[in-house]
């Protein structure tokens, strides 16, 4: 019973992690906060699957490890300024977007409540959906690409999430390993956004 | 068990000998309908091989990515050869194979170019790398939905046993998800591959996006770029001929498999026919539109998986 209120923890702890990151200002605590995220749940799976004596669940805990909290964190935090204070996101009023988050976390709650929970889905399909609309909310609120990348990765572990409980195992490794290419192929443009080089777009028209 | 084996060298070999060929042929056949002579058509293989002999130099400002994404993107390809049906029969690699991971390598093939080109800091191939990811981007979504839309209409995601039910089922073939999912991915094949209206990269125009990444190769890492190119440029053709437009006349057994070289190379020489009347026919669109064409390829692509599920199956 201690090891289902563990993994309880862990599922608030993502859901916690990802209000964060929608208030968060500095672009690289955000991009730590993500990378967290990924931990925690790459955890929640290892965990699971120890428990299981699953090796798909241990593998896929793994490749999230290294390749959405390692590997894309390290990319885009190659591209931000060691000075915070320069690469730091302006958006409107915090406390606004914060009572908004609130709210769509209840209102995700409730809908999975009222859809999905008759039908027999596991506990953390709550999670994944709750984290699902957070990194739309994320998406959607801000202007800055590394903001809406990083709402990105909140969607590929929200529907990582969503996906334990419902689909099996190997699509969803399969899934997960092919949203991080996907990743990796945003984050190459925004890599090279940033060149100064490829800014006067009007060299590029044919 | 043997047979098995036999079967999948016959088709990695195929591809890999015959991929050059069918570039050959294409670029002929292009040039004779613009009264030109045209190279020969086993000019690319004169030119592989001429790059295989020279030596390769990289800028010294060049990485490890740079140096080493041909060969990386080249193994991948030689992967891939292993998991696309250009023949009936199951390879060995045939049961851990479906579209999704297909996807996955193709993206990864493509991931792995543009952070070579990126890695050289050279601006122009910077320039390249940046249309090459902007516009993947907006393709690969494409390449995903695609496959959700034929691996729902057969009730799989292995692309082995789409080919043999599309085969025994032309109601499966004449569907309408069917119909838009193969108009979506022709779309794709053309951007993949560089052709008309998207890119004309034989004229190394200013617009050029597939020859832009490759500009700082030489030797043999251009052997590995053009190499892997041809590949997939065969790899995609014989999937939009023998999973979406033309799924018959493959031939099933040991025999088989060495039949189905000549016969994918009629199949192919009837896509190269149409693919040069549509590259005859129509101009190059402009840069930014090209967002556009994938724009319009992702909603076909869409509305096949949406009419499926809304029961606009037959």
């Amino acid at each position: 019973m201690i090891s289902q209120e563990l993994l309880d923890l862990i599922i608030a702890a993502i859901i916690l992690s990802a209000i964060w990151a929608q208030l968060g200002t500095f672009m690289s605590h955000k991009v730590r906060i993500v990378s967290i995220q990924s931990i925690l749940l790459s955890l929640y799976i290892i965990v699971i699957g120890i428990w299981g004596a699953d090796i798909e669940l241990v593998t896929l805990g793994i490749l999230i490890i290294i390749l959405r909290a390692f590997l894309t964190s390290a990319l885009l935090n190659s591209k931000l300024s060691p000075d915070q204070f320069v690469s730091r996101e302006r958006f409107g009023d915090a406390s606004l977007l914060s009572v908004v988050s609130i709210i769509i976390l209840i209102f995700s709650f409730l809908a999975y409540r009222i859809l999905f929970t008759p039908l027999g889905y596991e506990t953390i399909g709550d999670g994944g959906f709750a984290l699902l609309f957070q990194g739309l909310f994320l998406i959607g609120s801000r202007k800055s690409k590394f903001s809406q990348f990083l709402g990105y990765i909140e969607e590929e572990n929200a529907i990582v999430m969503l996906g334990l409980g419902i689909i099996s195992m190997p699509l969803v490794i399969e899934v997960s390993v092919l949203l991080d290419v996907l990743a990796l192929l945003i984050v190459s443009t925004v890599i090279i956004s940033d060149r100064p080089e490829t800014q006067v777009f009007e060299e590029m028209m044919g | 068990m043997m047979q098995v084996f036999l079967e999948t060298g016959i088709q990695v070999l195929g591809i890999l000998l015959l991929s050059p060929l069918i570039a050959g042929i294409y670029e002929n056949i292009k040039a004779k309908t613009e009264f030109r002579k045209g190279p020969p058509i086993f000019q690319l293989y004169y030119d592989l091989a001429k790059y295989l002999r020279k030596e390769s130099i990289v800028s010294k400002d060049s990485g490890f990515i740079h140096r080493n994404a041909p060969m990386m993107v080249l193994s991948i390809m030689v992967l891939l050869a292993f998991l696309i049906p250009v023949q009936p029969g199951y390879t060995v690699f045939a049961p851990l194979a479906d579209f999704l991971g297909g996807a996955m390598l193709f993206a990864l093939a493509s991931v792995l170019t543009i952070f070579g080109a990126i890695d050289n800091n050279s601006n122009f191939t910077a320039m390249g790398a940046g249309r090459s990811a902007t516009f993947a981007a907006l393709a690969e979504p494409t390449l995903i939905v695609v496959f959700f839309a034929v691996a729902i209409e057969t009730g799989t995601n292995n692309p082995y046993i789409t080919n043999a039910d599309l085969t025994a089922n032309s109601y499966l073939f004449l569907s309408l998800t069917h119909i838009l999912a193969s108009i979506a991915f022709l779309l794709f094949f053309i951007f993949e591959t560089g052709k008309l209206p998207v890119e004309s990269a034989g004229l190394s125009e200013l617009s050029m996006i597939e020859e832009g990444r490759i500009y700082e190769y030489g030797g043999k890492n251009m052997f590995f770029v053009r190499y892997s190119s041809i590949i997939k440029q065969y790899l995609l053709g014989s999937l939009l001929l023998n999973v979406f437009i033309f799924p018959w006349g493959l031939q099933q057994g040991l025999i088989g498999s060495v039949i189905d070289i000549p016969i994918m190379l009629m199949k192919w020489l009837v896509l190269i026919v149409l693919m040069v009347i549509l590259e005859q026919s129509i101009a190059r669109i402009r840069i930014f539109k090209i967002a556009d064409f994938l724009s319009l390829s992702f909603i076909l692509s869409v509305l096949s998986v949406t009419l499926f599920v809304a029961g606009g199956f037959s």
